[in-house]
């Protein structure tokens, strides 16, 4: 069967990412689009070749979604999908509040649908060798983890910097990642935190320093900067690493470390800059929650870890408020 | 001829005994080792003394200087001896064990009035420098956010090294390298919040990552671990981002001369060593500084203070990792 998948709001631009990685799947067809920009909507749908509509004329041609809100409109986008019984997946923060997050995985789950949280990184290669050596033993117990996930700096004209939409700033956009990365290598949550963070890079009204400092339940301890920290002429978007110490080894993970490297003189950008040949971590994404809808079974992330990132998130923000680190609550 | 006197026959006193070899006015006059000394000399300076105690060393030579190699909890011991005698000193990093031996050194410099550096090597290594010099030239605008790197795999015991009360761990060992370093190049620290954890035989894998928040608003990372991996090589990174710009160095990935062959060879890497393809490397360029400010009395570029403002730093973090809350430097003394 062909899963016929529609987009919710385009406001991420990871929409026309995953709009590509869907149209080359051989199970699954991109249908439709709603969002909550008209114009912004059928000029998606217009490139994607693909119909544009209102939410309920989308959601009564679609099996599964793709939202791609503004951080705090997820909710709506995925609770009318839900309510359509429409599986969905959703951009990863889930929302900017882990009390919403979790009224999600109830409204969800009553209405029968499943929920997956869009975290590509466990799908790269890199990775997932990572993980199966780390599984196999190979560096004996683990006792400390070293990430980051960098991005360039922020403009300040986007919704990601516009705190009633965001909900917050690096901290909010760029923990979960890697967050997501230490829960699914060890199977432990994040149980402290502590947060150092400012504006600093950018003139925006959101945080754009992330440096948070972790530990888990087993009592590794973990580290992440997923700060908006590099500049514009940078040779990438940004970086995922890992680096896992253990008492008998070491694995160090560079996510996106498969590139060439381009000189250009004449075209619109001239420089310099690195251009990723790894394999596609969103066709992995997609091909998991496409199955998983045919499948009926969850996809590798659930709305449930989207919650306990969230939480986390939660926690580094009061931390950054006490300027002392704080113990993430879970249910 | 500035004749410098060396105090400790270990790793260090073998990579002092190569750069003072390359300085034309310097000398290696003689060393002192409880037990290694004599093994020591006939294998790196023939010329010189050899001395089982240190303060007969001092008496009976006729010196310039004395280079403190000998393990930090020694320090105190070591150079306040030497500033009674008015002999100049350079002293391996950490300054001391402990505030009150830093304290005691400090005092001893002062009163004595002796030419004093502390050896925080890394200003001197040329990545770091160069690094240095681009943010002091505005290349990056105001810096953010700094990220450090440093870290080896050991086989076996480190001796003194593994005993936390004598060189105090990874942190006042390895990651002090690094605060004084970002203290350097970033300004005083406000607080750090340290994560550590160790294994093996009494912890003597040592793992550290602190955050720091400088007295600026910019935020630091210092990754510090030493572990009983034999396979792990030495590395060092350095990052530091400002709001115009970037500047990056990871020691993994300078490659400036490979060799293979029919015996086993290794790409140089290792800065403690003497066959980096660097006309002159970090130690080379510090000794030449100490001696150049022995002859003329110029202040050295690394103070006594500077040695006691970062070994604070690492002491805070010690306590921060103990505590597990953020611990700022003027809690663990002044």
């Amino acid at each position: 069967m062909t899963v016929r998948l529609g987009v919710l709001s385009t406001a991420h631009q990871h929409a026309n990412t995953y709009a590509a990685v869907i149209t080359a799947l051989e199970d699954a067809e991109l249908v439709a689009v709603a969002d909550e920009d008209a114009d912004r909507g059928q000029s998606f749908a217009d490139s994607h070749d693909i119909e544009y509509g209102s939410v309920d004329e989308v959601l009564g041609r679609i099996d599964a979604a793709v939202v791609c809100a503004a951080n705090a409109n997820h909710g709506n986008w995925v609770r009318e999908a839900a309510w359509a019984g429409v599986d969905v997946l959703c951009e990863k923060p889930l929302t900017p509040t882990a009390e919403e997050a979790n009224e999600l995985v109830t409204t969800c789950k009553s209405a029968g649908v499943t929920l997956g949280v869009a975290m590509p990184v466990r799908f790269s290669e890199p990775i997932r060798q990572a993980k199966a050596a780390f599984d196999d033993g190979a560096i004996g117990d683990l006792q400390a983890i070293v990430g980051t996930n960098l991005l360039q700096t922020m403009a300040a004209e986007t919704w990601f910097t516009d705190p009633d939409l965001s909900g917050g700033g690096a901290i909010m956009d760029h923990s979960v990642h890697v967050v997501d990365l230490a829960r699914w290598f060890t199977g432990q949550e994040v149980t402290e935190v502590y947060t150092e963070t400012g504006t600093r890079f950018s003139d925006i009204e959101v945080e754009d320093i992330d440096v948070l400092s972790m530990e888990l339940a087993d009592g590794t301890i973990f580290t992440h900067d997923g700060s908006w920290r590099q500049p514009d002429e940078w040779d990438f978007w940004g970086d995922v690493t890992l680096r896992l110490l253990g008492t008998d080894g070491v694995i160090e993970v560079d996510c996106f470390d498969q590139t060439l490297t381009r000189t250009q003189d004449t075209a619109d950008d001239p420089g310099i800059d690195s251009v990723y040949w790894g394999t596609d971590i969103n066709a992995g994404l997609l091909r998991d929650f496409v199955s998983a809808v045919r499948d009926g079974r969850s996809p590798a992330i659930t709305g449930t870890d989207g919650v306990r990132e969230v939480r986390v998130v939660e926690a580094a923000y009061e931390s950054a408020e006490r300027d002392e680190p704080v113990a993430v609550e879970y249910e | 001829m500035v004749r410098i006197g060396l105090v400790g026959a270990g790793g260090m006193a073998a990579v002092y005994a190569d750069s003072i070899a390359e300085i034309d006015g310097a000398t290696v006059a003689a060393v002192a080792s409880p037990n290694s000394a004599e093994t020591f000399v006939r294998e790196y300076v023939p010329s010189a003394t050899a001395y089982a105690d240190y303060e007969r060393l001092y008496d009976e030579e006729r010196l310039d200087s004395v280079a403190v190699l000998t393990p930090t909890d020694t320090h105190e011991a070591v150079v306040t001896a030497a500033a009674d005698r008015g002999l100049d000193v350079i002293c391996e990093k950490p300054l001391a064990r402990t505030m009150d031996g830093a304290h005691a050194i400090r005092d001893a410099v002062e009163q004595s009035g002796i030419t004093f550096m502390t050896a925080h090597v890394i200003r001197f290594f040329p990545a770091y420098a160069e690094a240095k010099a681009r943010v002091d030239a505005g290349d990056i605008g105001t810096p953010g956010v700094a990220r450090t790197k440093r870290a080896f795999g050991f086989e076996g015991s480190r001796g003194w090294f593994d005993d936390e009360a004598q060189s105090g761990g990874v942190l006042l060992d390895l990651a002090v390298h690094d605060f004084d370093y970002l203290r350097w190049v970033l300004g005083d620290v406000e607080r750090v919040f340290t994560r550590r954890t160790g294994w093996d035989r009494d912890g003597s894998s040592d793992v550290s990552l602190t955050v720091l928040r400088f007295e600026n608003g910019a935020v630091g990372h210092v990754e510090a671990w030493w572990v009983e991996v034999p396979t792990v090589p030495f590395t060092e990174a350095l990052e530091i981002a400002g709001d115009d710009g970037h500047v990056e160095y990871d020691i993994d990935e300078v490659q400036p001369l490979r060799r293979f062959g029919t015996d086993e060879v290794q790409s140089p890497r290792d800065p403690v060593g003497d066959d980096l393809p660097l006309a002159q490397d970090g130690y080379d360029r510090q000794l030449e500084q100490f001696v150049d400010c022995v002859e003329t009395g110029a202040e050295p570029p690394v103070s006594v203070d500077d040695g006691l403002q970062s070994m604070r730093v690492a002491l805070a973090a010690i306590e921060s990792a103990e505590r597990g809350a953020p611990v700022s430097p003027e809690e663990v003394g002044q």
